[in-house]
């Protein structure tokens, strides 16, 4: 038995050995969560105008053309209770806080939970920006315990690509050059459906509980609905986007938020989109420029 | 469908009840003690620490082998010596059943998945793949299960019945079920073929039985009439088998290079039998197929879209089984040169060790969790 034991234990130790030297050098992979938890680290003193949500504002809202101190702190897939804990995680760097603008459209308002769908994500909130709602010990505190997601960043950073955002955060990697043509026709188009009125309340909870705080904090609260091309309206459920407008507009009534709906603005041209409901790097600098436009003129 | 044609529709009765896990295996472990005892083969066991070990044993309690009483009972009566080289060899097998789960079972389950979830604007070579990958998935996934629990039985001191024999080497259909699943095969045999009178009461009732026992194992796996289809065409299989081949093979007979075409067929009509095990119903198992003849029809060729690099790693396991096909687990390289040396023993548990984590698929409960 002690002989068993003992060589169990020196195979396991190079075994052991090649499998945190491996961790180590996916955690050692440059990557946008851990540069805009850097960024704000750094810089949170100095952000006047926080911009959260999902990829629809990650690709769409570029801070550069939006103005100084403006910073993108959207993220691929990144759900409404993340962005309330980015929201909080952040608190004590705010000085100069003034305005939160916050992507609420049919997609971030009934998704699941990121660990139903896309659990290594929630290893990167975990990694990366102080998200604790699990052990490190557990699947979501290893970068290994998802090899399509190490293959996948492998083969980004080889290419170069691993960041896919610039330094303000703004996703710009949906450049309009390789976008698919697929992806427009009326039979791809994307659907976001409604999963569970569990889901549903949650989200809309989290929604309400950011702009709670913002009432509390005195900071001007923006429910952002991105510019979607015309079939993704037409393909979604009626039902489902009139019961967003209704969340949104309960929320705007009770903590005093405002709400920007771009979701059928006639100015985007298919030109504009990556995909159907995302904008391109072209539509997205036209986008936040219409945006910063429109937030000064609420200023006057 | 057949009968929508005509204007006309079966509607077949289903049930829909909730079963726990594994049910299926210990009942038949359960079944197989009392029927042992009444037959007098064994004496009904006054320990009740042991029997109940022995019906709920966990290596194996929900996916099997389907143990006999007459095999496991004794051992768990009887004292246990820690054995090293058994402990070893445990450990071997249970290394090659995660590779062959995680890395061939849940990749290939991945790229089934996603054909069988929109096969009806598929290439011919993706639904090819899609039957194949399957075929793959349920080896990889059912076979790797086996090996994990014979190991762990192993570390236990315990011996456990052989469950797979390399089947997608069979030469013939009745050879690929005497290597497939042989728990619950000779379970079966023991209990219901042979007192049905077997093949030894003239050709008709040999037909009946063969007939019962498929039948009967297909809805072993579940209440579908896919279950049951499947049956039914491997009972037609075995049949017709042995009306045109009527010397049949002998399982410990070495599979050669001379046997490749009997192996292929052998092989491409379990693929075939897979489709309507695999599908929801027998409409969609229908469905697949008349696809993938309009596909090779119409010559809607081109590449497969999914499962490239599973394909890969399938190709792998053939050639590292056909290699090792006279052990029972290819791990163990007794008397092959890479067994020489230790150094080069562990190179091998090493690559083994790493393919099978840095290659895993997706996640997937075990098929078998379900029957």
């Amino acid at each position: 038995m002690k002989k068993f034991l003992l060589r169990i234990l020196l195979f396991l130790i190079p075994a052991i050995s090649i499998l945190v030297g491996a961790e180590c050098y996916m955690r050692s992979i440059p990557n946008s969560y851990q540069l805009k938890d850097d960024w704000m680290q750094r810089n949170g003193y100095a952000v006047s105008t926080l911009l959260l949500g999902n990829s629809h504002g990650y690709f769409a809202l570029s801070p550069s053309v939006m103005g100084d101190s403006v910073f993108n702190l959207c993220n691929v897939s990144q759900r409404l209770e993340q962005d309330y804990f980015l929201l909080r995680h952040y608190v004590d760097k705010y000085k100069a806080l003034k305005r939160i603008i916050l992507v609420a459209d049919n997609s971030n308002l009934f998704d699941t939970p990121m660990e139903d769908d896309e659990p290594a994500r929630v290893t990167y909130y975990q990694l990366y920006m102080g998200y604790r709602a699990h052990s490190m010990l557990s699947q979501y505190g290893f970068e290994l315990a998802d090899m399509s997601y190490v293959w996948k960043k492998v083969n980004f950073y080889w290419k170069g690509e691993s960041i896919m955002c610039d330094s303000l955060g703004w996703g710009n990697n949906y450049v309009v050059d390789n976008r698919n043509a697929d992806d427009f026709l009326y039979e791809n188009v994307r659907q976001h459906h409604f999963a569970s009125w569990e889901d549903t309340h949650r989200n809309r909870d989290n929604m309400n509980a950011i702009a709670a705080w913002c009432q509390q904090h005195h900071v001007e609260l923006i429910l952002l609905q991105t510019p979607v091309c015309e079939d993704y309206t037409r393909k979604a459920d009626v039902w489902q986007l009139q019961l967003v407008n209704a969340m949104v507009d309960s929320c705007c009534t009770q903590y005093g938020a405002r709400k920007y709906d771009y979701s059928c603005d006639s100015r985007f041209r298919d030109t504009d989109f990556f995909d159907s409901d995302h904008l391109s790097d072209q539509g997205a600098r036209k986008f936040s420029a219409i945006l910063a436009h429109d937030l000064q003129i609420l200023q006057r | 469908m057949l009968l929508s044609q005509f204007g006309s529709s079966l509607d077949m009765p289903t049930w829909r009840i909730i079963l726990p896990v594994g049910i299926s295996f210990y009942t038949f472990q359960s079944l197989s003690y009392s029927i042992d005892v009444y037959r007098g083969k064994l004496s009904a066991t006054k320990d009740v620490v042991a029997f109940c070990t022995y019906i709920a044993f966990f290596p194996q309690l929900v996916a099997g082998p389907i143990e006999r009483a007459t095999n496991l009972l004794p051992q768990m009566l009887g004292g246990r010596r820690f054995d090293y080289s058994e402990a070893v060899d445990g450990l071997r097998r249970i290394l090659w059943g995660f590779f062959k789960k995680l890395v061939i079972a849940d990749n290939c389950a991945l790229a089934v998945n996603q054909i069988w979830g929109d096969y009806s604007d598929a290439n011919a070579a993706t639904l090819i793949v899609g039957m194949v990958l399957f075929t793959f998935q349920i080896y990889g996934d059912f076979s790797g299960y086996s090996d994990i629990a014979i190991g762990t039985a192993k570390l236990f001191g315990i011996r456990l019945m052989e469950n797979f024999r390399l089947p997608y080497f069979s030469r013939s259909i009745g050879e690929f079920w005497r290597r497939w699943h042989i728990s619950l095969m000779t379970w079966f045999r023991d209990y219901l073929y042979i007192p049905l009178g077997g093949s030894r009461a003239g050709t008709l009732r040999t037909i009946r039985n063969v007939f019962i026992v498929f039948l009967l194992s297909g809805l072993w796996h579940g209440a579908n009439w896919t279950f049951v289809t499947w049956g039914a065409y491997n009972a037609m299989l075995i049949v017709l088998g042995r009306w045109l081949w009527k010397s049949q093979t002998k399982n410990d007979e070495r599979v050669g290079w001379k046997d490749l075409w009997a192996v292929g067929l052998t092989f491409m009509l379990v693929v075939f039998g897979w489709v309507v095990f695999r599908a929801n119903s027998v409409s969609e198992a229908v469905d697949y197929l008349s696809c993938l003849i309009g596909s090779v029809t119409s010559a809607n060729f081109g590449m497969p879209i999914y499962g490239k690099m599973t394909v890969i790693y399938c190709l792998l396991l053939v050639v590292i089984e056909w290699l090792q096909r006279d052990r029972l687990c290819p791990l163990q390289l007794d008397g092959c040169w890479l067994g020489r040396y230790r150094w080069s023993r562990w190179l091998v548990y090493y690559l083994v060790f790493m393919l099978t984590f840095f290659g895993r698929g997706e996640e997937q409960t075990f098929i078998y969790f379900q029957f």
